[in-house]
């Protein structure tokens, strides 16, 4: 999946959980400050993208995560050594 | 606080004024649309999705909190410190039912992450203090059958801080319990109900009722609640007060005392909701 | 001075360290980790964790074995530790007497409706709305004919009970009461906390999971068990010749009114149930003797706590040896600061301070007087205990050695 199709379901996944779209979600913006999210609403994100693209993210995945392009980065690593398989 | 002669050691009776009290009730369709109202005293940290996992008698208790401050513009600012007890009854069911089935069917990674924080007997009470912005202390009660007499009990007879002027008590329960098929579809029409009780620590207002426990020194065993008034009906009664009318309820406690709630409906009118 | 002070006269325990206090205190100093690991399995999926389990509680007096064994758990747990605490206190057979009962307790009905489904019940379905609540049961079978409560506020609910108790004897509601919590930890409870990212993954070594204070803590390890006191007026406690284990000499609480889960990083409100707990019991910091923490392995939680001790013991922080007995015991949830109190009446008993295992390497940001490995001998006469909870709240409880 190419990291613009990404970056919009990680939109669409936001708005599920926090019924706001975030008007800017570039690659710079951080998570806390820039999407308002907290440590258990980030977890509840990651469990539906965990869903939704078939992969399995762990704490160490996202210890690092500041802003919304390490997010992308850190589902994209995944993505690519997803086995080929359907999605769940 | 005078006392009373009852068994061995004298119980103090205790009394409490009230400064407001708000129902509040809605139906799993309401509630729905209600997960998205935070009320305008909500605290600034407090996201709009707030509400959005919070348990269904959360999100009533909310709404019935927002009518008593709004009924005598109580200022939440004068709250900091206020002390929380909610006394919900089967919190976290239909939660519970969701679990189980998402643990059948997915295993334990399929269970949502919100369950525990957002559906145990403290999860209302904690969700209060922080949609109030008040750093009192807060618990849960009851969570059974008994949970209006334990909140009522509990609400008089905690320690709370010294210069806490008041405390809010919210009782909340389903009426009737909801009633679900394995599918997960609800049978019946439940609706969820609340009670909010602002109470007056500092005793100078009784505006809108008082709150009190006495000893029943001698009372025979008998004449004891087998069927104590539940929140139903409570709420009924409540809600049909008339403006500047007084009601008066009680529930007797097998140990020897009972509470007495006088509720007061304020004569000028509460304002429609927004 | 108190007008009424109220002290602890009967202990009753189901931890994974023991079913008494002669074994829960003899395991507890010798720093032995109750934790192994807890296998669920569910439509094919596995969850491995480490956990501190407690065995089945002995059967009590007045019961037939069989009978005994078909309760819950829960309520095996609670008429153990309430049979146990009464007959420590010599007040079983007591006949008149008031006793009242507030327990600490937060899922007691998710865990019933789960345990009734597992058995094929269909209870969580249907609502039943007068089925008896533990505090019910205890009170019936025990004739208890005092107040009762079940009191919730997350891994405080424990303290809050006793100080809930307190209050009640000091408005003269009873004469006596237990006071305490309990928890089970059922497969769903695992994997709830599981999916919150909370527990520690250290399967290779469960006995070394839980490492409260450690810079390399990476969650809590989750215990059960239920522990109950006998709570009355000093004045009555002496007219009857009882045994005295300590005076419950001082109670705060308050709310971080931050997060439902996340601990407030603001050291203020947790500072603030101290404060208002060393004011209740007239004292200062520096009368403290040991601090147990709360600290419960986890990477935020622990740093929020020590913040918060700085705060409140300043120049006096790193003379006031600090030890989490959740090293040891695992994290008992509703049952974590009544377990916790009974480690305070350990440490008072025996003149010594329990150690925080596992502290191979302290979190420099957790800079403390730590107990690391090995108990101390230390004269103790007053213990501050902390707990804090999911809802925010903190509370904080001191307890004091008889004169």
């Amino acid at each position: 999946m190419d990291r613009e199709r990404l970056r919009t379901t990680l939109l669409d996944v936001l708005e599920l959980e926090t019924w706001e779209r975030p008007d800017n979600a570039a690659d710079h913006v951080k998570i806390r400050e820039g999407l308002k999210l907290d440590s258990v609403d980030l977890l509840s994100v990651m469990l539906r993208i965990e869903t939704l693209l078939g992969i399995s993210l762990e704490s160490r995945d996202f210890d690092r995560v500041v802003t919304v392009g390490d997010l992308l980065s850190v589902i994209q690593a995944k993505l690519a050594t997803k086995p080929q398989s359907k999605a769940a | 606080m005078s006392a009373l002669v009852s068994s061995r050691t004298t119980c103090a009776a205790l009394s409490v004024g009230l400064s407001s009290w708000g129902l509040a009730q809605a139906d799993l369709a309401a509630i729905a649309g209600l997960r998205k109202c935070l009320p305008p005293w909500s605290a600034p940290g407090a996201a709009g999705h707030f509400l959005k996992h919070a348990d269904e008698q959360t999100v009533v208790a909310v709404q019935a909190i927002d009518r008593a401050i709004r009924e005598q513009q109580l200022d939440v600012r004068e709250q900091a410190n206020w002390p929380i007890v909610a006394a919900p009854r089967f919190p976290g069911r239909l939660a519970g039912i969701d679990a189980l089935k998402r643990f059948t069917t997915g295993g334990g990674p399929a269970l949502s992450p919100q369950l525990i924080a957002q559906h145990s007997l403290h999860s209302l009470s904690g969700a209060l203090s922080v949609l109030l912005g008040s750093r009192g202390p807060n618990v849960g009660i009851g969570g059974g059958a008994d949970a209006l007499r334990e909140g009522l009990l509990t609400a008089l007879t905690m320690a709370r801080p010294r210069s806490a002027s008041g405390a809010w008590l919210v009782l909340t329960a389903w009426n009737p319990e909801p009633v679900v098929a394995d599918d997960g579809t609800v049978q019946n029409h439940p609706v969820c109900q609340a009670v909010a009780l602002a109470l007056s620590l500092s005793g100078h207002s009784t505006q809108a009722g008082r709150l009190s426990l006495r000893g029943d020194a001698g009372t025979p065993a008998a004449l004891y609640d087998e069927r104590p008034l539940p929140l139903a009906e409570l709420y009924d009664q409540l809600d049909w007060l008339a403006a500047g009318g007084t009601s008066r309820f009680t529930w007797r406690l097998d140990w020897g005392a009972t509470i007495v709630l006088e509720a007061r409906k304020s004569a000028a009118r509460l304002a429609a909701a927004a | 001075m108190r007008s009424c002070p109220v002290v602890i006269t009967g202990v009753g325990a189901a931890t994974p360290l023991g079913a008494d206090f002669e074994t829960f205190t003899r395991n507890l100093l010798a720093g032995k980790s109750a934790a192994r690991l807890v296998k669920d399995e569910s439509a094919g999926v596995e969850v491995i964790l480490p956990a501190c389990l407690a065995d089945d509680p002995p059967v009590p007096a007045g019961w037939e074995e069989s009978a005994f064994r078909e309760l819950a758990r829960t309520e095996q747990f609670v008429l153990w530790c309430a049979t146990s605490a009464l007959a420590d206190a010599g007040l079983l057979a007591e006949d008149g007497s008031r006793i009242g009962l507030a327990l600490g307790a937060g899922g007691e009905w998710i865990r019933r409706w789960e345990g009734d489904w597992a058995a094929g019940g269909r209870e969580v379905y249907e609502g039943r709305s007068d089925a008896p609540s533990l505090v019910d049961i205890a009170g019936q079978r025990l004739g208890l004919g005092g107040p009762r409560a079940t009191i919730a506020a997350a891994c405080a609910s424990g303290n809050a009970a006793i100080a809930q108790a307190r209050r009640w004897i000091e408005l003269g509601l009873c004469d006596t009461c237990l006071a305490g919590g309990v928890e089970t930890i059922t497969p769903i409870c695992r994997s709830g906390f599981n999916n919150l990212r909370a527990l520690s993954k250290r399967v290779a070594q469960p006995e070394r999971a839980s490492r409260p204070f450690d810079q390399d803590r990476d969650g809590f390890v989750m215990g059960e068990g239920a522990a109950l006191v006998v709570l009355e007026s000093a004045a009555a406690a002496r007219r009857r010749g009882a045994k005295i284990y300590a005076e419950v000499a001082g109670y705060g609480a308050s709310s971080d009114a931050f997060h439902m889960i996340i601990p407030s990083s603001d050291p203020a409100p947790s500072s603030a149930a101290m404060r208002m707990a060393l004011a209740d019991a007239e004292i200062e910091p520096e009368s403290i003797d040991y601090v147990n923490a709360h600290a419960t392995s986890t990477p935020v939680g622990d740093k929020a706590e020590a913040r918060a001790l700085h705060a409140v013991f300043g120049p006096h922080t790193l003379s006031t040896p600090v030890s989490s007995t959740k090293s040891i015991t695992g994290h008992l949830l509703s049952a974590a600061a009544a377990v916790e109190a009974l480690a305070c009446l350990a440490a008072i008993r025996e003149q010594a301070i329990p150690p925080t295992i596992n502290l191979d390497t302290p979190d420099p940001e957790c800079e403390l007087c730590h107990v690391p490995h090995q108990a101390i001998a230390h004269p103790v006469e007053y213990v501050l205990s902390n707990s804090f909870g999911f809802g925010g709240s903190n509370t904080t409880l001191i307890l004091r050695k008889a004169a």
